[in-house]
C-alpha cells in the first residue's frame, strides 16, 4: 500500500509550537523532523507538541527517529507533547519509553494547555 | 459469591484482558520490525547500509538511546565497519577495543553475550545493556551493542530470543553484500586490467606505424636499385616481402580502428587467411625448390581458384549475365534430366568483377544440378529489391542436414558420407567435388561485399547423412512426380548483390560496405 510521505505543517498557538504531522513515520521521516525541529529551536519555543494523524503508522525505524527527536528537546530544556496517536501506537510509546520523555494526550486542546504536566 | 466478588473477578477479568491486549501490541510490534528487518535489509547492498538500517530498526524496537554494531574482516585491516548512535563521550576506538575483546568466531550465527561478557565493555552496563556477537563466514565477525532501555527494564529473554533472530537475519545480508562487493571489485580489476591492456595495444600500434612506413619505403627503394639486376633473381622475394609489410601495415589499421571504437568488422578475415597461405606455400616451395615454375604455377592455380585479388570490377547487369552463363553451361549438363526453370526480373546493374561473378553463376547452378535427381527442377531466378540485386538458385534435391548446414561455407566439407562419396564427372548427380566453390564464393562475398545465404531442408525420405537418394525420381520408392520431390526438401542459395551507385565511393572498384 502506498502512503503518504511526511509533510510536517508548524503553528503557534501562544508559547507552543505544534507540529502538525501527516503520514507515517519511517526513517525518511527523520531528516523532515530535524529541520522542523531546528526551526523551533531558532525560534526559541519551550514546547513542542507533535501533532499525528491517528491512521498514522510508525515503523521501529519511525520509533528511532522519535526518540531522537525528544531526546533531543530534553538536552534542550524543551518540553515535547504527543497527540492523536492510535491505541496501538500510545502503547508502543509506552513500551519502548517515549512516554516517560514525552507525554501522551488523547487531545490537541490538552496537549497546547497543559504546561508543566509534561515529564 | 457475594457481590462484592463479582464485581472484584469482573475487574480482575478487564484488567487481565487489558495486559493481554498489550502484550499482543508488543508481538504484534516486534513481529513487525522482524519483518521490515527481512524486508529492508534485501534491498540495501552496501555492508554500511545495512548495519545503519539494522541498528536503527533493532534501537526503535526496543526503545534505545545507544547503540553500536561492528564488523571486522579478519583479513584486512581496512575492512572494518563501525555504525553507532548516541554514547555521547565514548570514542570510537574504546568501541573497536570492546569489540576485539569479546569478539567471538566460529559458525556463522547470533550469540547472545553474558553478562561476564559485557562486563568487559566499560560503557555498557552490563546488567542494562544487550550484546551479540556473530560471525557472518569464516574471516568476518561483528558484536552488536545496545545501551539501556528508555524504560529501564532489563532486556528479558523473550527480547535476547528476538535480537538473536533479528542479528541472524543481518548475518545472511552482510555475506551477501560481501560477495556483492567482492564481485564489484573483481569487475573493477579486470576493468582496470582491460583498460591497460588497451592503453599498451593502442601504445603498441602507434609505435609500429613508423617503422612499418619506413621498411615499405625501404623495400620500394631496393625495388628501384634492383632494376638493373634480372628481376627473376629477386622480384618474387622482394614482392613476398611487401605483401607481407602490407599485411602488417592493414592489421596496425585495423588494430587503431578498434581502439578507437570505430566500428570492426573482420570483412576481410578469410581473404587475409587466403592471401596468408598462399605466401607460405610460395616461401616453402621456394626453399625447398628455389624460386621459379612451380611457384609461378603454384601462385597462378590459387588465384584461378579463388580469383585475383586486383580484378577489375565493371557494371554488370545481372539477369543477362547470367542468362548467358545459364547458355555456356548447358551443353556440359545435357546428359542430365533436369529441367532449368528461370525467372529474370530487370534491376538495376550491379558492380564487380566479371571472371569472379562466372564463379559465382557457375558454382552455385553446378551445385544445384549436381544435387537434384534426374526428372528433378532447378530454378534460378533473378529479383530486384529497393537498393538490392537477388541471385536465387534452388534445387529439389536432397537437401543438406542441419549439423551439415552449419559448416558448409567452411570449404573441403563434402555433405555425403564419405563411404558415398566419390567425385564423378562434373554436372553429374552427387558429382560431390572437394567443397571448395562454397568456400570460394564465402571469400568473395568479403572480398566483393555481397551477402551469401543458405537455407535447406533435408529430403524427408532420407533424413540421415547416410540415406541415399537414387538420382532419380522414377527409381524413387517415395515420390512419384517432380512435384513430390520438390515438396521433400531442397536447398535454396540466395546471394544478394548492392546496386551499383554512380559516383559511390568505391575500393578496388567494388562499393565500400
Amino acid at each position: 500500500v502506498d502512503r503518504p510521505k511526511n509533510q510536517i505543517d508548524t503553528s503557534r498557538q501562544g508559547e507552543v509550537l505544534v507540529f502538525d504531522v501527516k503520514g507515517d513515520v519511517t526513517r525518511e521521516s527523520g531528516l523532515i523532523f530535524r529541520e522542523a525541529y531546528e526551526e523551533a529551536k531558532e525560534e526559541g519555543v519551550r514546547r513542542i507538541v507533535l501533532k499525528f494523524d491517528e491512521k498514522a503508522y510508525f515503523n521501529s525505524e519511525g520509533i528511532k527517529v522519535m526518540i531522537d527527536l525528544v531526546s533531543a528537546a530534553k538536552d534542550h530544556d524543551q518540553q515535547v507533547a504527543v497527540t492523536g496517536l492510535s491505541s496501538h501506537f500510545k502503547k508502543i510509546f509506552r513500551m519502548v519509553g517515549i512516554s516517560k520523555l514525552a507525554k501522551v494526550f488523547d487531545s490537541l486542546e490538552e496537549a497546547v494547555k497543559t504546561g508543566d504536566d509534561s515529564p | 459469591m457475594d457481590e462484592k466478588g463479582v464485581t472484584e473477578l469482573a475487574g480482575g477479568l478487564v484488567d487481565h484482558s487489558e495486559e493481554m491486549r498489550t502484550e499482543l501490541d508488543r508481538r504484534l510490534f516486534n513481529l513487525k520490525t522482524l519483518y521490515d528487518v527481512s524486508q529492508q535489509l534485501l534491498g540495501a547492498v552496501g555492508v554500511r547500509e545495512i548495519l545503519k538500517n539494522f541498528l536503527l530498526m533493532t534501537m526503535g524496537n526496543f526503545g534505545v538511546m545507544d547503540g553500536f554494531v561492528f564488523v571486522k574482516d579478519g583479513r584486512s585491516r581496512e575492512s572494518r565497519q563501525l555504525v553507532s548512535i548516541g554514547f555521547r563521550g565514548v570514542e570510537r576506538s574504546a568501541i573497536e577495543k570492546a569489540a576485539r575483546r569479546v569478539l567471538v568466531r566460529g559458525t556463522p550465527g547470533a550469540v547472545v553475550l553474558r553478562e561476564e561478557a559485557l562486563k568487559g565493555i566499560e560503557f555498557l552496563d552490563p546488567y542494562a545493556a544487550c550484546g551479540v556477537g556473530f560471525c557472518v563466514d569464516e574471516v568476518c565477525c561483528g558484536l552488536l551493542g545496545l545501551g539501556a532501555k528508555l524504560t529501564g527494564e532489563p532486556y528479558t529473554a523473550e527480547d535476547k530470543d528476538l535480537i538473536g533472530t533479528l542479528v541472524n537475519n543481518l548475518v545472511i545480508s552482510v555475506k551477501n553484500a560481501r560477495y556483492s562487493e567482492a564481485l564489484q571489485e573483481a569487475y573493477d580489476e579486470v576493468s582496470s586490467l582491460n583498460r591497460a591492456k588497451d592503453k599498451v595495444i593502442d601504445h603498441l600500434s602507434h609505435e609500429l606505424k613508423t617503422p612499418l612506413a619506413l621498411l615499405m619505403a625501404s623495400f620500394n627503394l631496393l625495388k628501384k636499385r634492383l632494376a638493373s639486376v634480372p628481376s627473376e633473381k629477386w622480384e618474387r622475394t622482394v614482392e613476398r616481402g611487401l605483401r607481407s609489410l602490407r599485411r602488417l601495415s592493414d592489421m596496425q589499421s585495423e588494430v587503431e580502428d578498434i581502439m578507437r571504437d570505430r566500428e570492426y568488422t573482420a570483412y576481410t578475415f578469410l581473404q587475409g587467411l587466403l592471401d596468408q597461405c598462399a605466401d607460405e606455400l610460395e616461401v616453402l616451395l621456394a626453399e625447398e625448390v628455389g624460386e621459379g615454375d612451380v611457384v609461378e604455377r603454384l601462385r597462378a592455380r590459387i588465384e584461378e581458384l579463388f580469383g585475383p585479388k586486383d580484378s577489375e570490377a565493371e557494371e554488370i547487369d545481372l539477369p543477362g549475365f547470367v542468362l548467358r552463363m545459364m547458355e555456356e553451361m548447358k551443353p556440359f549438363f545435357s546428359q542430365r534430366s533436369v529441367q532449368i526453370i528461370t525467372d529474370f526480373q530487370a534491376t538495376r546493374p550491379i558492380r564487380m568483377p566479371s571472371d569472379a561473378l562466372r564463379k559465382i553463376v557457375t558454382g552455385l547452378v553446378k551445385n544445384a544440378i549436381e544435387n537434384t535427381p534426374d526428372e528433378g527442377a532447378v530454378e534460378v531466378k533473378v529479383r530486384k529489391g529497393r537498393a538490392e540485386v537477388e541471385l536465387l538458385v534452388r534445387d529439389s534435391g536432397v537437401g543438406i542436414t542441419e549439423g551439415n548446414q552449419k559448416r558448409i561455407f567452411e570449404g573441403f566439407y563434402p555433405t555425403q558420407e564419405t563411404d558415398d562419396y566419390a567425385t564423378r564427372k562434373p554436372f553429374e548427380f552427387n558429382a560431390g567435388g572437394k567443397g571448395a566453390d562454397l568456400l570460394r564464393m564465402k571469400i568473395f562475398s568479403e572480398r566483393f561485399h555481397f551477402r551469401l545465404e543458405m537455407s535447406s531442408e533435408r529430403c524427408r525420405h532420407i533424413p540421415a547423412a547416410g540415406d541415399i537418394c537414387p538420382g532419380r525420381i522414377e527409381l524413387c520408392e517415395f515420390c512419384r512426380s517432380e512435384g513430390d520431390c520438390a515438396r521433400s526438401g531442397g536447398t535454396t542459395f540466395r546471394v544478394v548483390f548492392p546496386v551499383f551507385v554512380e559516383g559511390e565511393k568505391t575500393t578496388n572498384g567494388v562499393r565500400e560496405a
